[in-house]
């Protein structure tokens, strides 16, 4: 009983504290059990977007079914959308959307923007890596170094230094020193790297997480990679995200296995799933302006919720749907 | 006597010239009266739709064409628009309705029309005739609606933007089908969605480039669907087949092609035939003639490609070998096995003329896994299999009958197959399963451990490699056996080639193959019927009378009727003295 009155009290001030922040979450939904391609029904999946901290969402886009697996926010708030049909791209606030790439381009999985040149955004696809240097208006081919087949599912801009971009591959992770012109390898051969998150302070610190081994970490700017799986039972992991109020607390999405938390940088990890009705989680994310808050987006589950550090969730929205991706921003459109 | 051999010579050539020219004149009639039963059975399947009251996009279309019923067609229209849904399935027949009928439609209906491609964003798809449908209806209606900024789009490109990425994905799939071939290849149930859209560029297109594309490649894909076409059925191994098609061939969306464009099996108003029927577009004789004469036997081989593969894989578009034996009866057709395609490949079958409506036999091994599905589709391995089932409902039923294995590998040599599995253990499914219809007239278990069939004039021998269980069901037998080393031999043979049935059966007897699964392999050696001897070893060894065979020389189309290179953009079909050319870099049609 205690439990749940300590959880109101987390709530309400959770509620409270929400409306005074400058915060959007955008939630990629690729599909879901009850609108499915194909389905009679006007399907209401695609790009969604909260700025009340996950209580309301609104669905900017697509009209249809395009299967948007990742949106993203530059710093000049453009938002961008890895999709089916390519990369979208909306400069005003989402009230439309343009597919900047053409028919080379699809099963766009990942978009990430450069930090500080809004102009410059890179999707990671099911065919390598894309670049765009003009907002979009024109996409090169960045494969040049990665394996034959260089299906990417992520992919990290170094913070600190921008030129520096990592490729999760299905054939371990790749670096590029030059803005994605040439790749070589960075490791985890023979590995299906899902995700590569970068530690908020420590730039040298990189976590992976891989279809079948769990989760690495390079404490060298990637240059070697050691495996901690202390206490991670489910080695599927799509997702994992740090606290950047206190990095030693890290969250790994699995699949089969839902949250695990470490509160000691990755050193072990404890199964955090009370409450989480589905246990295939490919997306996280903690709240910036409150740590306690995460998301947690699940592959035919919907979206969850905890609103301390991942000791309970719930059911926030979406049901049935496969949320791939989550993001959060603080930027405006100019 | 010299003269005697003079006169006789001249009598000789006159008679030469004379039945040549009566010949020709024969052909000439039989294509006349080809084109004569053809319009009478596209008006069939016009009428149709137009004296329809379902509200649908082709009832639209024939209701436009036919001229005589326009307000209905409008109306029709307007409510159709008012709720856009089916993607690229929707593209195509709403431009094509829509340049049925621009002429003659009401202002408000082209205004809906237009606002349609305005506000409704289709998804793009993940297939190749999904694109092919998607490209081919964006490219028509950039170039009926020119001159538009980007907010007058869907996509928010304006209309020269989707024109030229429209066109430049035309011309790379022409481009990528004519030199190492379709990846979604002799589909007994996609063939329409590549066939409409071309057909719509060559009636429609403003671009003569692209009329010439979109009538070159209907050519196309009825040549390669021609050659082997057996009575109304598409024949051999498939890139996707669905049930029920699978075991009642007549079923499958290309019969309605059959039937509209060969004659051959049976009647059809189905809706993938509408746009065909609507089209000035006319099967070239030479084709009809293709499609048709099964008076000789013949070897057919292609090589098509792998649907792209974006993971667990070494390249993109991998080769697939296809060879198929054609007869008047029956057709026996393969691909060299493996997983080529996700979820319906077929990777052989039997397919009768005799026995309707049940007219294949076939056997596969039950597959399916995460793996096979995130080779070719990017979400996650561990769920892909979820994803799939409600849609493709028996994707993982182990009693399924479409679908390829890894642990597959078929090796065929005009009527005789052979197909081998290793399955390793711990798979989901480790048997493999057989369909013998229950319409075959005949079927005998021999004590000799061969399977003896007949169906009409069509002798069926099918020796199984291990033991199994035999299984009555609704409409067929199942051979159920549970070894993962394991295999059959097919022997096909005409009662032109065996007096009786059971002289065939005596045939068989004499002629066991013999299976070694000794150590870790499979390994076959076994003489046939004609006295060839045939060597298999899983996967991927082959042999005939000791001679080593080279997949590898496999051309795009290899046969007395049709001849492509790899890479050459070109297909040559031939038939008697008739020869059509096909040449894709010149946009040229030589006769």
């Amino acid at each position: 009983m205690f439990r749940w009155i300590v959880i109101f009290i987390l709530f309400i001030n959770f509620s409270l504290m929400v409306s005074a922040q400058n915060e959007t979450i955008y939630m990629s939904v690729l599909s879901s059990q009850k609108h499915q391609w194909g389905n009679i029904e006007n399907p209401v999946i695609g790009i969604f977007r909260s700025s009340d901290a996950g209580r309301t969402w609104e669905h900017i886009g697509w009209q249809g079914y395009i299967r948007t697996f990742y949106t993203e926010t530059g710093p000049d708030g453009t938002i961008w959308a890895g999709c089916g049909n390519g990369v979208l791209r909306s400069g005003d606030n989402g009230k439309s959307f343009t597919i900047t790439t053409g028919w080379e381009v699809t099963e766009a999985l990942k978009v990430r923007v450069h930090p500080y040149r809004p102009e410059i955004v890179y999707a990671a696809t099911a065919y390598g890596v894309y670049k765009t240097i003009d907002n979009g208006n024109t996409w090169r081919e960045m494969n040049n170094g990665l394996p034959a087949l260089p299906f990417t599912s992520d992919l990290l801009i170094d913070r600190y230094d921008p030129l520096k971009v990592f490729a999760a591959t299905e054939d371990g992770i790749y670096v590029s020193p030059d803005g994605a012109g040439t790749w070589n390898r960075a490791g985890l051969k023979g590995n299906g790297i899902r995700t590569i998150v970068q530690h908020p302070t420590t730039a040298s610190v990189l976590y992976v997480g891989t279809e079948e081994n769990g989760i690495y970490v390079a404490k060298d700017g990637g240059l070697t990679w050691n495996q901690i799986n202390d206490g991670l039972e489910h080695l599927t992991v799509y997702s994992i995200a740090i606290n950047v109020s206190n990095p030693d607390i890290v969250y790994a999405g699995t699949h089969g296995g839902g949250v695990y938390r470490s509160i000691n940088g990755g050193s072990t990890w404890q199964q955090v799933i009370d409450g989480l009705t589905n246990l295939d989680v490919h997306a996280l994310l903690i709240l910036p302006s409150d740590s306690n808050v995460v998301f947690a987006g699940t592959l035919n589950g919907g979206l969850f919720i905890s609103y301390n550090g991942g000791d309970n969730w719930f059911f926030n929205s979406q049901d049935g749907g496969q949320i791939w991706g989550l993001s959060v921003t603080t930027a405006k459109p100019e | 006597m010299k003269y005697l051999v003079y006169i006789f010579s001249i009598l000789l050539f006159q008679l030469c010239g004379l039945t040549s020219a009566q010949l020709q004149s024969s052909v000439v009639d039989v294509y006349s009266e080809y084109l004569e039963s053809y319009s009478y059975r596209a008006e069939h399947v016009v009428t149709a739709f137009d004296t329809s009251s379902n509200l649908n996009y082709y009832v639209v279309a024939a209701k436009y064409a036919r001229g005589t019923r326009i307000a209905e067609a409008d109306s029709m229209f307007l409510e159709l628009l008012k709720e856009p849904r089916g993607d690229m399935f929707w593209m195509f027949p709403v431009i094509g309705a829509y340049l049925h009928g621009k002429e003659v439609m009401a202002p408000e209906v082209k205004k809906a029309v237009r606002n349609a491609w305005k506000t409704y964003a289709p998804y793009r798809g993940d297939t190749e005739n999904h694109w092919c449908m998607y490209y081919v209806s964006l490219y028509l209606a950039a170039e009926q609606w020119p001159g538009f900024s980007g907010a007058e789009w869907f996509n928010g490109k304006s209309s020269d933007e989707n024109l030229v990425e429209s066109r430049e994905y035309v011309l790379h799939w022409v481009d990528i089908t004519t030199t190492i071939g379709q990846g979604e290849f002799d589909s007994p149930d996609y063939l329409p969605e590549y066939m409409i859209p071309m057909l719509l560029l060559a009636d429609f297109a403003k671009d003569p480039d692209m009329r010439t594309i979109g009538n070159m490649m209907a050519d196309y894909l009825l040549a390669d669907f021609a050659v082997e076409h057996l009575d109304g059925q598409y024949a051999g191994g498939f890139s996707r087949i669905t049930e029920p098609g699978v075991y009642e061939p007549l079923r499958s969306n290309s019969s309605a092609y059959a039937y509209l464009y060969f004659g051959t099996g049976v009647t059809s108003t189905s809706g993938w035939i509408l746009f065909p029927a609507l089209s000035d577009y006319r099967l070239p004789e030479i084709l009809f003639h293709i499609a048709t004469d099964r008076d000789h036997p013949y070897v057919h081989k292609e090589r098509k490609r792998v649907r792209n593969v974006i993971r667990y894989g070494e390249e993109i578009n991998p080769p697939v070998y296809k060879y198929t034996y054609m007869t008047r009866d029956y057709a026996l057709g393969s691909l060299q096995g493996g997983i080529l395609q996700p979820i319906q490949q077929q990777t052989w079958s039997l397919r009768l003329t005799a026995g309707h409506p049940h007219t294949a036999v076939f056997g596969l091994h039950p597959y399916w896994s995460g793996f096979e599905l995130g080779m070719f589709f990017p979400q996650r391995k561990k769920t892909l299999v979820a994803d799939v089932v409600p849609s493709k409902t028996t994707y993982n039923q182990p009693g399924k009958w479409t679908g390829g294995s890894p642990y597959e590998r078929t090796f065929q040599h005009e009527n005789t197959l052979i197909v081998l599995y290793d399955i390793p253990e711990g798979t989901d499914s480790e048997h493999i399963s057989g369909f013998f219809p229950k319409t075959l007239d005949e079927i005998i278990i021999d004590e000799s451990g061969w399977i003896a069939a007949r169906a009409g004039n069509t002798l069926i021998g099918w020796y199984p490699l291990r033991k199994y269980d035999w299984i009555e069901e609704e409409i067929n037998w199942r051979l159920h056996s549970p070894y993962r080393k394991n295999g059959y031999v097919i022997e096909v043979r005409s009662m032109d080639e065996y007096d009786t049935f059971t002289e065939f059966r005596n045939a068989l007897r004499e002629h066991i193959p013999y299976l070694n699964i000794q150590g870790t392999g499979v390994k076959l050696t076994y003489r046939n019927p004609d006295d060839e001897h045939l060597q298999f070893t899983f996967p991927d060894e082959r042999f005939i009378n000791e001679s080593q065979v080279n997949l590898g020389e496999y051309k795009l189309f290899d046969g007395k009727y049709l001849q492509a290179d790899v890479g050459s953009r070109q297909l040559t079909m031939q038939y008697k003295d008739m020869k059509r050319i096909l040449n894709f870099e010149t946009l040229e049609v030589i006769e």
